[in-house]
């Protein structure tokens, strides 16, 4: 299969198959890893099935697309013809499963080997998760509206990551289907998502004990590190957040729950690192006394600079991410020096209404200050039809800004513009001894712009430690 | 220091620090304790170990990666981007980058092993089976009907 262009010549195929494996990891797009599937036998061999078929994420639109549709008709026969097919797949994301329950059904039957499952159409038919009880190494779920009939179907699956909403209300007593899986996880449960549900597991340490015994009896899930909280009610006492999960770093605060200002959540909230949620909930987060390194807010309804200056972001904050409306004071972000000197990675969603030049400038001439490496920044129009969403301005107000940014902040390394329709990932150049220079930005594939951005996204959530760059 | 000697019979005298990022010669250090007995890497030539040594020294002051970060990356939350330091080090011909790959991997040195492997997955993006066969000198010994039935079955895998 190869051609000897020099006897001594090492090429790529003669490497062994763990090599020729990690090389394989990295290509993270469906078509990357095809292409080199399509090389020769030697690379089909190792990456159909075992690498294509290992992770499929079916990203679905809510219109029906024929294109897309008979597409995926060819991985329904792929599975039905050969076992092997179906027995690759590893992780599966699927949206929408409109007209294809049962062939999606059947092929899930077909999969016993998943490890994670997602499927966010909300009420999936039975069809779907008749399957589930078939996949013994299943670890990881995610179902956001699930009936809670369905849930009966979980009942003795140990799991790492479970997110599960159902429709109707839910009593999470320690005898209902839900309460005994999250009972039979409790030394592997990493991540949980509560919501919709009334929390009936006892929070009181027993008497004579001063604190929770975490011999598998106690309703205490030690291994959650990320938390996502919705609604969830409780009768008469608050829920103790710092007794059931004691290790939580991350949390997403879906809606919160009453009660979670109570001074025995305080250990819980010290205890965090990420939160992600509304300005009420990083309010609460700094009165109980959390050290964020990183945060996810959404502040739609800032309109004054001073409103902005009352925010609670701490100076230990590395990652930023704001969601601001239309009336969002941009210059208010010029604070951002001061209240937060150490942010590395912001992230900003904006709404505009005309072109975004100049809002971009005005927001890189606030940030000079930062020590950033990463800035993330994505908008969208506001009081336009649909149609007219992209503006063909955008590469042109990129393409100038761009320029213009090396000077204003020498530490940034990579930059990502996104809007509906337009997404440009920009690294820094290096120049001819390896240096960063002032030499401005290269553009990037999307898979790598894309790759990267999710680094630093998840960078600052739950490592322990903080990594030392390589460069 | 630590002496090492390569598979043409050249020795190379540097500081522990340096070699110990190669987890094998580590290992062999803390089992032999302090010597002054060169050690033999049979499966590495000269002109390697020094391109390999060069990055050792560049990252002798960093933390040893920890089994949390190689946990880490069971979750796929890692970057295919490379250090600007790396970039540069690693642009290098076919050939070298190919021997640099195989001495990280026989010498375990995670990191080098993955901006290597980084590179090549670099080289490979974006382009199209034609493309890649070209630029790795790969003979393409599918028959035609076999071509066709491959890009038939994969249909579903080209919209992303």
């Amino acid at each position: 299969m190869i051609i000897l262009v020099d006897s001594c010549m090492m090429l790529l195929a003669q490497l062994d198959n763990d090599i020729l494996t990690a090389i394989c990891s990295f290509l993270t797009t469906r078509r990357s890893l095809l292409s080199l599937a399509r090389t020769c036998r030697a690379f089909h061999a190792i990456i159909i099935p075992t690498f294509l078929y290992a992770r499929l994420h079916f990203a679905g639109s809510p219109y029906v697309d024929t294109a897309a549709e008979l597409r995926l008709r060819s991985l329904f026969d792929a599975v039905r013809r050969r076992e092997s097919v179906g027995r690759a797949v590893r992780h599966l994301v699927i949206h929408s499963t409109t007209g294809a329950d049962s062939l999606w059904g059947d092929s899930l039957s077909r999969m016993p080997n998943m490890r994670s499952l997602t499927i966010s159409r909300r009420d999936p038919s039975p069809v779907l998760l008749k399957a589930i009880p078939t996949m013994p190494h299943l670890h990881t779920l995610s179902l956001k509206s699930c009936s809670s009939k369905l849930v009966e179907l979980l009942r003795g699956i140990r799991f790492r990551h479970l997110d599960l909403i159902t429709l109707e209300w839910y009593n999470l007593t320690p005898d209902s289907a839900f309460g005994e899986i999250l009972l039979y996880s409790r030394d592997t449960l990493n991540e949980l998502t509560l919501s919709n549900l009334t929390w009936c597991f006892e929070s009181d340490i027993p008497s004579g004990q001063s604190s929770p015994s975490h011999d598998g009896r106690d309703p205490v899930w030690p291994r959650i590190t990320r938390l996502h909280l919705g609604s969830v009610f409780r009768d008469n006492t608050p829920l103790n957040l710092a007794y059931h999960f004691p290790s939580v770093v991350c949390l997403r605060a879906l809606n919160r729950p009453y009660g979670l200002d109570h001074p025995c959540n305080r250990p819980f909230f010290a205890g965090l690192r990420s939160l992600e949620g509304q300005t009420e909930d990083l309010k609460l987060a700094e009165s109980l006394g959390a050290m964020l390194r990183r945060a996810h807010i959404s502040i739609p309804y800032i309109v004054t600079e001073s409103a902005f200056d009352n925010l609670p972001l701490q100076s230990t904050l590395q990652s930023l991410t704001l969601y601001v409306n239309l009336k969002f004071p941009s210059n208010s972000l010029k604070r951002l020096a001061v209240s937060c000197p150490k942010v590395k990675f912001l992230g900003l969603h904006l709404e505009v209404e005309s072109s975004i030049g100049p809002l971009l400038e005005t927001i890189f001439s606030h940030l000079s200050d930062l020590p950033l490496e990463c800035v993330h920044i994505h908008w969208g129009y506001v009081g336009k039809p649909h149609k007219l969403l992209v503006s063909s301005g955008d590469s042109r107000d990129v393409a100038m800004l761009v320029r213009l940014v090396p000077r204003i902040i020498p530490s940034l390394h990579f930059i990502s513009f996104t809007s509906p329709g337009f997404k440009i990932y920009l690294r820094r150049s290096t120049d001819a001894r390896g240096v960063a220079g002032l030499g401005g930005f290269t553009k990037m594939s999307e898979e790598d712009g894309l790759g990267l951005l999710q680094y630093y996204e998840w960078r600052w959530m739950d490592q322990a430690e903080e990594r030392v760059d390589s460069s | 220091m630590v002496n090492l000697v390569t598979s043409d019979n050249e020795s190379f005298t540097v500081e522990k620090a340096v070699a110990s990022r190669s987890v094998l010669i580590k290992n062999m250090l803390e089992d032999v304790g302090e010597s002054d007995q060169p050690i033999p890497l049979p499966n590495v030539t000269a002109s390697v170990l020094k391109k390999v040594l060069e990055y050792c020294d560049h990252h002798k002051n960093e933390p040893m990666p920890t089994s949390e970060d190689l946990a880490a990356e069971d979750t796929r939350k890692r970057t295919t981007d490379i250090g600007e330091w790396d970039q540069k080090f690693i642009q290098v011909d076919q050939e070298m980058l190919f021997e640099i790959i195989l001495a990280a991997n026989y010498l375990d040195i995670k990191p080098l092993l993955d901006v290597g492997c980084k590179t090549v997955a670099n080289m490979i993006k974006g382009k199209t089976p034609e493309e890649i066969r070209k630029l790795f000198n790969i003979v393409n010994d599918f028959t035609p009907e076999e071509e066709a039935q491959i890009k038939k079955e994969n249909e579903w895998a080209e919209d992303r």
